[in-house]
């Protein structure tokens, strides 16, 4: 019997629906694999995490790739098997970071060089078209003690000792713009200091500031469109070539999980492995 | 003298405007091959189409799995859209009252409207945790998700398209086949349905295609890992994701590797829509050359017409049912974002002031919004109308000029936002030097926009009673003159709601806006400097887990413009047909 298309349609529909069905429930039981999460390969703090844990790029074994800080910490919070890496000061409360080796991610044991995920905020500039008036005013101002307070009440580490407070040297008659743009983990930590920086100027500052990877703040900052690249990785040697750095603060690098997972310490050699795809369950951890 | 001179200088100009859509379509299909055939030569073709590792730090771009993964979404996509979709299109069209048709149109209008961050948004806050403690990996994301949120994202395509096309077949065949004594379900099914078979065909192709080209949705549901999908629940990236994902920061052969990427989607999207004119123009000859052979039927291969009870139950039901999912995901993601963004509604966030590490407000995303819309309808409103009026009123026999500006609309509307947003970002910002820019962001989005506005003005000119024009002849006055005067004013219902279209897409447009227009939270001020939309903030503040609550707020605003829009388009229309009935 030939029924017509349209029946058939209907139960094509209805078998592909029923299967879904089977392949979710199926799905349940049993202790599920790591679900390891990655940044986007522009990302600063994937290329500085992967510098710390000794892995090629192109090796990363992971599950998810994130393009924004923060969904690494929505999904880690979410689901109790994730395992992810953001920046220590946008770390909260959602999400459970791990010792590594045994030590805590707190910033005084980056200070103290006993924890050993961490890396540098850079700003970078043009060096061929040197600094802007407003980029040069700024660039006093982040070496400032007002802006060391900021930094540590970020929760990043300040990189510049005995700051002395900031004195404007400067002073603008009309409106300066500043275009920034790069590493989203480096975001909020700018716009703080900018606020501060603006009223010192009293509005004859203004910030136009685009937040989408290190990478394409160096490579902004490299052809002359931005004034300030924001990169949270060390700039490489071949892209010191064409910009110069100006070294912002210090920030760790916490590896978090859910915070119903028992795990809580990690080794870098374990993190590597995960990465790597050769652990694949968070009970083979404690073996 | 002077009056001849006049007539032939406007049609000067309403040509050159028809041709501008031709040059478009030239420039941006001769940006994508400049630029990405190259860098695929570079890799090597075979590599490229056929590689299977994606690894930019290491120069490998092969984009096998991302094409594999974009045909199984589209499919599965397709597969829920398609079936959905008509179902709900054969309900509304035969099983409820012209009020309640109403109606349900016009939900259905909203569903469309309603931007793709917010389908996104719903996908990550509502299905991947759901999915990630069913599923046996964990994991929410992946085809499950992605083909979930794709399959309602075409329903409304699929379904206008069918409902017209169910419209407009033959109601001499129901009629026949109810006066043979066939029950109501038989004479749908058998005898409507079939008849209507080209335009279901082509709702289902369109829809196919729009599933293609989607974006922001995908990115946010999908996982982005460029790995083959082996199963539901892992995350996988596709053609589109693989563009948004690494665009602004890839520089020399990788850079070109993506525009190569976007170069094959739009080789995909121009297989359906050549596919879909090659199938209309077939079976539009069939129906007028071929009857059906009845002596050709054997007993196994003949039609069976008779229904048997059961299947005719079961059938309605079954369309019930799909209308019911259908208005149930519309009534969901709106209840959603209602009910999670309306406590974090207030002043402040929506019209506070704008500071520099403050709290969030979105006065800059909406006054950058605005001025969007405005320059946007500046440029697009008056070459569409040009050209509309060129096709309409100066094109009495088809030349092959006006066949070739009716292809060039056809392709430039079937082209996908985030090869506009490349397009725009590397021709505008980058090649043209206006860096992220409101005015890039514009005239990208005039681009895409004009097919939208030349449609919906072309048809309402030709609503317009030709003899009002003979009238107007008669009267001894010119044909620019009648246009202005006679032609456009009978048409302006029309030429409003296109435009109200357009502003309905200018809001909901991420990834064109993301790509050039930037994410700058401040208040923009000029039209030179970079900007967030509504939409991109809503998709930032998404993504930083940090926020969500106003990401809810920032998609309850975003939902109130669409409705508004909705609304605004749906009495002018009323307006329009009322006015018009009046002549």
């Amino acid at each position: 019997m030939i029924k017509s298309r349209l029946s058939k349609l209907l139960l094509v529909g209805v078998m592909f629906m029923m299967s879904a069905m089977t392949i979710v429930l199926v799905g349940c039981g049993g202790e599920k694999n790591i679900t390891v999460i990655s940044r986007e390969a522009g990302s600063g703090t994937r290329s500085a995490f992967e510098d710390i844990i000794g892995i090629d790029s192109g090796d990363v074994k992971a599950s998810l790739i994130s393009d924004k800080t923060n969904n690494v910490l929505t999904e880690v919070s979410n689901n109790i098997n994730a395992i992810g890496y953001v920046s220590l000061g946008s770390l909260n409360d959602t999400v459970k970071p791990l010792k590594v080796g045994g030590v805590e991610a707190t910033s005084e044991n980056i200070v103290s060089g006993t924890y050993s995920m961490s890396r540098p905020f850079e700003l970078v500039y043009n060096t061929q078209n040197g600094m802007t008036n407003v980029t040069a005013e700024f660039a006093n101002f982040i070496k400032s003690s007002q802006a060391n307070d900021i930094i540590v009440a970020e929760g990043y580490i300040p990189v510049v000792n005995d700051a002395k407070e900031y004195e404007v040297t400067t002073s603008f008659d009309s409106k300066q713009v500043l275009k920034v743009s790069g590493s989203t983990s480096v975001e909020p930590l700018f716009e703080k200091l900018f606020a501060e920086f603006e009223s010192f100027h009293s509005d004859k500052v203004v910030l136009e500031m685009t937040a989408n990877g290190s990478g394409t703040g160096i490579s902004n900052a490299t052809d002359g469109t931005v004034d300030i690249g924001m990169s949270s990785r060390e700039i490489k040697d071949s892209e010191k070539e064409k910009v110069s750095v100006i070294t912002l603060a210090k920030d760790g690098i916490a590896v978090v999980v859910n915070l119903d997972n028992p795990v809580s310490d990690i080794s870098i050699e374990s993190l590597n492995k995960i990465y790597a795809g050769e652990i694949i369950k968070f009970s083979s951890l404690t073996i | 003298m002077e009056k001849r001179l006049k007539e032939k200088a406007m049609k000067l100009i309403y040509e050159s405007s028809a041709f501008l859509g031709i040059a478009v379509v030239v420039v941006i299909t001769a940006f994508l091959l400049s630029m990405g055939l190259p860098s695929m030569l570079e890799i090597g073709i075979f590599e490229f189409l056929f590689g299977t590792t994606w690894n930019p730090a290491n120069n490998e771009f092969g984009i096998f799995p991302m094409i594999v993964n974009t045909i199984i979404v589209t499919a599965f996509s397709g597969l829920i859209g398609v079936t959905i979709g008509r179902f709900t299109a054969i309900f509304i069209c035969y099983f409820v009252g012209t009020k309640l048709k109403k109606v349900l149109m016009q939900l259905v209008q909203l569903l469309a409207g309603i931007p793709s961050v917010i389908f996104g948004f719903f996908g990550v806050q509502v299905l991947v945790p759901l999915f990630s403690t069913l599923s046996s990996s964990g994991i929410g994301y992946g085809v499950m998700t992605s083909s979930i949120i794709l399959g309602i994202m075409i329903l409304p395509t699929v379904i206008s398209i069918s409902v017209s096309s169910l419209e407009n077949a033959d109601k001499l065949h129901i009629e026949g086949a109810l006066a043979l004594g066939a029950s109501k379900e038989q004479s749908i099914y058998n005898v409507a349905v079939p008849s209507a078979k080209t335009g279901l065909m082509s709702a289902a192709i369109l829809g196919i295609g729009r599933a293609v080209g989607e974006t922001m949705a995908i990115v946010m549901v999908s996982g982005n890992i460029p790995e083959f999908a082996t199963s539901f629940f892992q995350g996988i990236r596709t053609l589109t994701g693989n563009i948004v994902l690494e665009m602004s920061y890839a520089e020399g052969l990788h850079e070109g590797a993506l525009v190569a990427t976007g170069l094959v989607l739009f080789v995909m999207i121009l297989f359906v829509t050549v596919g879909l004119n090659i199938y209309k123009t077939r079976s539009g000859k069939m129906k007028k050359g071929k009857k059906i052979v009845l002596d050709k039927c054997t007993e196994s291969s003949c039609p069976q017409y008779v229904l048997s009870r059961t299947k005719e139950k079961a059938i309605k039901a079954f369309s019930l049912g799909c209308t019911s999912v259908t208005m149930m995901s519309l009534v969901g993601i709106v209840l959603f974002v209602l009910v999670k963004g309306l406590p974090h509604l207030s002043f402040d966030f929506v019209f506070g002031a704008f500071e520099y590490g403050g709290s969030i407000t979105l006065l800059p995303s909406i006054v950058t919004t605005l001025m969007l819309i405005g320059f946007t309808v500046m440029m697009s409103v008056p070459i569409g109308v040009m050209t509309a009026i060129f096709l309409c009123e100066y094109t009495k026999n088809d030349s092959q000029f006006v066949k070739l500006v009716r292809m060039s609309i056809e392709t430039l509307a079937g082209i996908p936002s985030i090869i506009f947003g490349l397009f725009g970002m590397m021709f505008f910002c980058e090649l043209m030097g206006m860096g992220y820019s409101i005015m890039a962001g514009a005239l990208t989005l005039t681009l895409m926009n004009l097919p939208t506005i030349i449609r919906t003005t072309e048809q309402s000119i030709l609503e317009v009673p030709q003899s009002l024009r003979e009238a107007s002849y008669a009267l001894g006055v010119g044909k620019t003159t009648t246009i202005f005067r006679i032609v456009l004013p009978s048409a302006m219902g029309g030429i409003l709601n296109g435009i109200i279209l357009s502003i309905g897409r200018i809001v909901s447009e991420s990834a064109v806006v993301l790509f050039t227009v930037g994410s700058t939270k401040s208040m923009p001020t000029s039209p030179m400097s970079s900007g967030i939309s509504l939409a991109v903030y809503m998709y930032i503040l998404a993504g930083e887990g940090l926020h969500v609550n106003e990401a809810y707020g920032a998609a309850v605003v975003l939902l109130v413009i669409v409705l508004m829009t909705n609304l605004a388009s749906h009495f002018i229309k009323n307006f329009a047909q009322r006015k018009n009935s009046k002549i």
